[in-house]
């Protein structure tokens, strides 16, 4: 689609408005005029009627006649077009006429006053019925004779004027109306111009450059105040998840370097000087350790970029049904290995069979890295149970708890972040890489579900992890 | 020459402990977290510190920031898997003296980490020669003329902290301090073994003796016709 143009479509506006006021300004003035003029008109020709009518005189004759004397005849009131005129007596006999005959239509009209046309002229005619013809003389005792006079002028003179009129008011109107626009014109251009100052400053953020200052004129429009705070608010978002996507690969760079720094260095170390059998024994067999540990990072990293990237893309994946106890169990028996070196009991407390529509894979691995933190954490002796419990509500509950320390409070809004470690040598000692819990969240987090670490009252930690479960 | 190693990454600790006491006969202790090696370094006599800079409890930087703001002059090689210019400076800038970025290479390490004990000392040349005798610290031998001397570890310890203080008076306390990791504390009577088995080896039959005791304060190396 074309791009519009707001300030061709705000001037369009006022120029279209303009000239709907002008023409109907024009109009107005011309209308009124017309009105004003036409009884002016009307005034002029009853006048003129009148006058015609007082040229009419008595003979002497007996029975006395009438006698119209038009060496006192009025100028025309239209050089070109003649007025026309007819004076009848009541019998209808002539008196007397202009030089130009009045058409008869104009004669028989009934109306005080008529238009016509005479051959494409526009005329207007005024009709004197039956006025009594009246002597200088007032002792003047001879019957009383009446007459009727019918005048009738050129309209022409006066619609030239009309037109005239229109042509001057409209001219100007128009005149006035371009220079408006341009002014108008220059003006919206100059308005919007924070508008482009805010488009160059928002042109010039990027990965590099984060810092949006909007221009001191956009922040006191009153129209760009929700566009600048919505792109205030986009940039924030977007540096968040960009300081985030950042803060990821800086940290697994951390964890894979240190990983690769120490099989090399335990290669180099080796290397530094001949040494008995026994010792290389013993550092080949460090350096695999090292190398099933850097293994298990990549693993771990792929599994949750994986998880993530189906998450991302509106999670595809479609899954059958399956039985929620069952899973717990093979994590717990997965786990009993390391449970056993370090002295802790598991424990799985089921109320219900749960039916949910996931991954099983995916459920047991939920289990296996929520068991492993909780063991690893759990004192020699304790006990580490799951605990599974339906809700109405939300569909079933799963909640894993240690008798551990604990999670200092302040860090509790952070465990389920990648590479975050409570006690990095700690974690480290066990072998966490902080990978664990974001590996759950995102799983769970697909499957639509939540999860949550809680300190229980007393001593230890509370895994909770909701899930919707389907009908069963 | 005694170094501290700051770092939480136990194999890695151990795999540069192992290589500063192998390639540079230096006494090394381990701190696992920057507490601890906060503490260490400001309570014990060290000629460098390796450290690390993601650690528990206080992290490198700030480990780095307030051992300097203290007044220490310890040369410091920081280990780093971040190796971006404006970190790399800041680093510089907080105090560190040197760096390595992880995966480093041992061999480099090392290097950078006998230069900065060098440096520390005043002495810019890993060859330290006093009269005709040639201590080489890159190389690890000790000449004396055109005569090779074979030394124990313990002795070429003792050797080389006199040498990297040459014509100073180092007290028994001292040598100690720098000989030994914390560990060691028990041998400080062997002192004077270590020292005649060195006036053995290097000033026997020679008429310009190196190997001097000032009584009541220590020893000293330097070039001197004894009478």
């Amino acid at each position: 689609m074309k791009p519009v143009s707001l300030s061709s479509r705000i001037i369009g506006t006022v120029v279209v408005c303009q000239l709907v006021l002008t023409a109907a300004l024009t109009a107005a003035s011309v209308l009124y005029t017309r009105a004003e003029l036409r009884r002016a008109f009307d005034a002029a020709l009853a006048g003129r009627a009148a006058s015609t009518l007082a040229l009419v005189r008595y003979t002497e004759s007996i029975p006395p006649d009438l006698l119209f004397d038009t060496s006192l005849l009025p100028p025309s009131s239209d050089a070109v077009q003649k007025d026309l005129f007819e004076i009848r007596k009541a019998n209808g006999q002539l008196v007397a006429r202009s030089e130009g005959a009045l058409p008869r239509e104009a004669q028989t009209a009934s109306a005080e006053y008529r238009d016509f046309n005479l051959s494409g002229v526009p005329y207007r005619a005024v009709a004197l019925r039956d006025v009594l013809v009246l002597d200088d003389e007032d002792d003047f005792l001879g019957p009383r004779l009446r007459v009727t006079v019918v005048y009738a002028s050129s309209l022409s003179d006066m619609r030239r004027h009309l037109a005239e009129l229109g042509f001057y008011v409209g001219g100007t109107s128009l005149l006035l109306l371009t220079l408006a626009s341009t002014v108008a014109a220059w003006g919206v251009r100059r308005r919007l111009a924070p508008l482009r100052e805010l488009a160059q400053s928002a042109s010039a953020i990027s990965a590099s450059n984060w810092n949006f200052r909007p221009p001191a004129d956009a922040v006191m429009v009153s129209e760009l105040a929700p566009l600048t705070a919505a792109i205030e608010t986009v940039l924030g978002r977007l540096h968040d998840a960009f300081q985030q996507q950042r803060d990821f690969t800086s940290d697994a760079a951390h964890e894979l370097k240190t990983s690769v720094a120490i099989v090399k260095s335990s290669l180099q170390s080796l290397l530094q000087r001949p040494r008995p059998v026994e010792e290389y024994r013993a550092g080949l067999e460090g350096m695999l350790e090292d190398c099933g540990r850097l293994e298990d990072l990549l693993a771990r990293m792929l599994r949750l970029a994986r998880i993530e990237q189906v998450a991302e893309n509106g999670g595809t994946r479609s899954f059958g049904t399956t039985e929620l106890t069952s899973t717990c169990e093979a994590a717990i028996s997965r786990m009993q290995t390391l449970a056993r070196q370090r002295n802790v009991h598991l424990e799985l407390v089921s109320g219900a069979t749960v039916h949910l529509r996931a991954d099983p894979e995916d459920l047991e691995l939920i289990w296996v890295n929520l068991l492993e933190n909780a063991v690893q954490y759990s004192p020699a002796g304790s006990q580490v149970t799951v605990r599974i419990d339906r809700d109405a509500a939300i569909g079933v509950r799963v909640s894993v708890e240690d008798s551990g320390p604990g999670i200092p409070p302040e860090e509790l809004p952070y465990v389920f972040e990648r590479f975050h470690r409570g006690d990095p040598s700690r974690a480290r000692s066990t072998g966490g890489f902080g990978l664990g819990l974001a590996i759950c969240k995102a799983l769970v987090t697909a499957l639509g579900g939540r999860i949550e670490a809680a300190n229980r009252p007393g001593t230890g930690t509370q895994v909770c992890v909701q899930l919707p479960a389907s009908a069963s | 020459m005694r170094v501290l190693v700051v770092e939480d990454e136990g194999r890695l600790a151990a795999n540069v402990a192992r290589a500063l006491r192998e390639g540079a006969g230096y006494a090394v202790d381990v701190a696992e977290d920057g507490q601890e090696g906060f503490y260490l370094a400001t309570s014990g006599e060290y000629d460098l510190l390796v450290l690390d800079l993601m650690l528990p409890k206080l992290d490198g930087e700030a480990l780095l920031t307030r051992y300097r703001a203290k007044g220490y002059q310890t040369p410091v090689l920081v280990l780093t898997a971040r190796d971006e210019k404006e970190w790399v400076v800041r680093l510089l800038n907080a105090g560190a003296d040197d760096y390595v970025a992880k995966p480093f290479d041992l061999g480099e390490f090392l290097a950078r980490a006998k230069a900065l004990v060098r440096r520390g000392k005043g002495q810019r040349s890993p060859i330290i020669a006093v009269a005709d005798l040639r201590f080489d610290s890159s190389a690890r031998t000790v000449q004396r003329g055109q005569e090779n001397i074979a030394l124990t570890p313990m002795e070429y310890r003792v050797l080389e902290y006199l040498a990297h203080r040459r014509s100073a008076v180092v007290s028994k306390t001292e040598l100690l301090e720098h000989l030994y990791d914390y560990n060691w504390e028990k041998f400080s009577n062997v002192i004077e073994v270590y020292i005649s088995g060195l006036r053995r080896k290097l000033d026997d039959g020679h008429a310009v003796k190196l190997i001097h005791t000032v009584r009541g304060h220590g020893y000293v190396l330097r070039a001197e016709r004894e009478t």
